[in-house]
């Protein structure tokens, strides 16, 4: 079977920001309003005052400090809290592919690649913003690639998913390159009135051009990846295609994230350092052969936990760095903005982990090799 | 690497199906209504008096004679026009996992497997219940599966292209034996009040079994699979995480199935019959090498363009079959619900062809050849 490199990894990140004091600013004098608002339920008895958040709380949560957000305004209204995007009439591109094109672009440019060196294109991201056409076969087209593509949905896995997915494809000669695109319109999952999760998301969008390994020296070389899964309810987001026919307009149906923060951090550790162990040992390596893990970055204590279980040792920022700090979770695009932010000093022979995990459970893994 | 058979197929379907007569009686009303509504805008020219459907312009149009659906009374209640779902609890099995599960169930017992012999599933179909956790997941957790699974979809071809990442997948060692599973639940995405397609869509889930040859069971070898998408608006559906969010804010016709049906037709039968032509050939396979073709189910009239061009002749009903006339178009699921009711008189050695097409476009080919124990 033939080789499959990472080529070439292009991200990008909204210029705008909201550092966690403003977001503090803008949810307590929410929550503030509606406590006053329901004082007399409250004192009844019969609702639970909306708890204060504090830049304390979120950084010793998270490690999260910032997160860059596709549109800030509609964030920081007090009576809207959330995007304001523009709707936008077919002819025009999507707002989500619109979106992958500013990494996607970036990543053939780095690469010295044109529309006609790749034959696929895949959305791996957490939601896609229509039914159809696919949101994959827009972008595909406005590359001018000829070819083949869909979306796919794995939560904050979705790039490792779809890395395998498409490194499969080349090692069958399904195709020679494949490239990945990792929109994350969070800001618009996310629910910003809820303290446990307000703070979680940053908006962003990642691409990986995957190719064969015999067409040019360099890159990265895929040595293996895995995907586990196991079913859980403690992260949960119901957009859907049912919800028009499951509630009517005026209902207090709310689709936005939800989780268990305490749960998934007691799942998700052991299973995602479990994945991670489980294909270095697969591969005949050891931890200590691996210099380097950039892990999904959802939370700076599983971040470190799980490195620090997989090397089996201390992770300093060289072994498992962190950009969370600056972005937040980003979900899907996360681990590839990691590695490109944290692997230019590696050498040729040195080999590092990318590990994603999130919602489902689901949890993918890839090792590879600098060459 | 080891080649890869389809072990099995299973069916899920709704208890209850709506006729075309049901349907054209419920949109007439609506129809009559609404135009008597605006009787004097339609006078002064200022709209277009909606025309009435009848069964003789929908079997003409379609060949489809009924559909089975989740919920026929909310569909063909006139002052709702659309299914009514009861939301269910985070733990109860969602919608389209159930429907997905009972496909899946299906077709481990007609082999004798189950859920502990898969070790992947992927759910792909035309659209997703919730952002997460993945359907896949569920569905995978209800049967007791291990391994991995995701969602994907490319509309009417999620099933073919999802069977072509199972392939690939099962050659590559990542998993012995894989469900593919597409649970359409099509009917909530219709717009009832579009004479031109509100009689297009039916439910349904189905679901494919696929394992190493080497194993040995009987089945059908994949010879090869070839996919291809080429953008076009001509078939849209606009619901997603985004709507909430865009201003100004998107009316529930604009969310719904919508599609230029001529130019769909037009664009799209000459587009599948060069691809099937095309892979056809690069197998080194002729269309007498064909016994039947499993086309996607969305026209008969699309169907009988596409087999005539891949045929080159005439041909009888069971070299191209149909069952849009009981299903309608079920989506991703359609081409492959006309292989699991029309395959049991192969012999060994006896070729096919799995073919999907739609909206993105999105074409998807696979060639089987039957094999014995």
């Amino acid at each position: 079977m033939r080789d499959c490199v990472i080529r070439s990894v292009g991200w990008h990140a909204p210029e705008e920001s909201i550092s966690n004091a403003e977001l503090v600013t803008v949810f307590n004098t929410w929550a503030e309003g509606w406590n006053a608002e329901n004082a007399d339920a409250i004192a009844r008895g019969e609702a639970e005052p909306k708890p204060l958040s504090s830049e304390d709380f979120i950084v010793s949560a998270s490690g999260i400090r910032n997160r860059h957000v596709i549109d800030k305004p509609g964030l920081m209204d007090l009576d809207r809290m959330r995007p304001r995007l523009p709707h936008r009439p077919k002819e025009e591109m999507s707002v989500q592919a619109e979106f992958a094109l500013l990494s996607a672009r970036q990543a053939l440019a780095k690469a010295n690649r044109t529309a006609a060196d790749v034959d696929g294109v895949i959305v791996a991201s957490s939601a896609q913003q229509r039914n159809f056409p696919a949101v994959a076969t827009e972008i595909q087209s406005a590359l001018g690639i000829t070819g083949f593509s869909f979306d796919m949905t794995m939560a904050c896995a979705s790039a490792i998913y779809g890395m395998q997915l498409a490194r499969d494809m080349i090692r069958c000669g399904s195709a020679d390159a494949i490239l990945i695109c990792c929109p994350e319109i969070m800001s618009a999952i996310n629910h910003y009135r809820r303290r446990e999760v307000h703070f979680i998301f940053g908006d962003a969008s990642a691409a990986v051009l995957l190719e064969r390994g015999d067409r040019e020296a360099g890159g990265w070389e895929v040595l293996g990846t895995r995907l586990e899964n196991a079913y859980s309810n403690a992260l949960r987001s119901d957009f859907g295609f049912l919800n028009h026919t499951e509630f009517e307009d005026g209902d207090n149906f709310e689709p936005f994230v939800d989780q268990d923060g305490h749960r998934v951090f007691r799942d998700v550790i052991p299973m995602a350092s479990g994945v991670g162990s489980a294909l270095i040992a697969d591969l005949g390596l050891k931890p200590a052969d691996v210099r380097r893990a950039w892990l999904h970055q959802a939370n700076i204590r599983i971040v470190q936990m799980v490195a620090k279980r997989v090397l089996e040792r201390e992770p300093d920022a060289d072994a498992a760095p962190i950009i969370l700090d600056e972005y937040g979770n980003t979900s899907s695009s996360s681990v590839l903005m990691t590695f490109d932010l944290n692997s230019n000093d590696m050498k040729p022979g040195e080999r590092g982990l990318m590990c994603a995990f999130g919602a489902g459970y689901g949890c993918g893994a890839a090792v590879i090799q600098k060459r | 690497m080891s080649d890869v058979i389809i072990r099995s197929t299973g069916l899920w379907t709704p208890p209850h199906s709506i006729s075309n007569a049901q349907l054209v009686e419920s949109y007439n009303a609506y129809a009559a209504r609404w135009n008597a509504e605006h009787a004097g805008e339609i006078e002064r020219g200022e709209r277009e008096a909606k025309q009435p459907s009848s069964v003789e312009f929908i079997e003409k149009a379609s060949g489809i004679r009924s559909r089975y659906a989740i919920d026929p009374d909310g569909i063909l209640d006139t002052s709702r026009l659309r299914p009514k779902v009861e939301p269910r609890p985070d733990d109860a099995l969602c919608l389209m996992a159930e429907a997905g599960v009972v496909a899946v169930k299906d077709a481990l017992n007609r082999v004798g497997l189950d859920g502990g012999d898969v070790d992947g599933v992927i759910c792909s179909a035309t659209s997703m219940q919730r952002t997460y956790p993945c359907v896949a997941i569920e569905i995978q957790d209800a049967i007791g599966a291990t391994g991995f699974g995701f969602d994907m979809s490319v509309a009417c071809s999620s099933a073919t292209f999802a069977l072509q990442q199972a392939v690939n997948a099962i050659r590559c060692g990542q998993a012995n034996r894989i469900v593919v599973v597409t649970p359409e639940i099509t009917t909530p995405q219709l717009n009832y009040t579009d004479r031109d397609s509100h009689f297009i869509f039916g439910d349904v889930a189905v679901a494919v079994i696929l394992e190493r040859a080497d194993w040995g069971n009987p089945g059908w070898k994949i010879l090869s699979t070839r996919l291809k998408t080429q953008y076009s608006n001509n078939i849209r559906s606009n619901q997603g995480f985004l709507n909430r969010c865009e201003e100004p804010a998107r009316d529930e016709d604009e969310m719904l199935f919508v599609q230029n049906g001529r130019r769909v037709f037009k664009e799209v039968c000459p587009m599948v019959a060069e691809m099937i032509l095309q892979h056809m050939g690069d197998c080194g396979l002729t269309p007498d090498d064909m016994k039947r073709l499993w086309l996607h189910q969305a026209n008969s009239n699309m169907n009988r363009v596409i087999a005539q061009k891949v045929f080159g002749r005439e041909y009888a009903d069971a070299e191209a079959p149909t069952i849009l006339d009981e299903f309608a178009n079920t989506a991703g699921a359609g081409s492959v619900v006309c292989f699991h009711r029309h395959n049991d008189d192969f012999e060994t050695g006896e070729k096919g062809l799995i073919c999907s097409f739609g909206a993105g476009y999105s074409v998807g080919s696979i060639f089987v050849e039957r094999v014995a124990a």
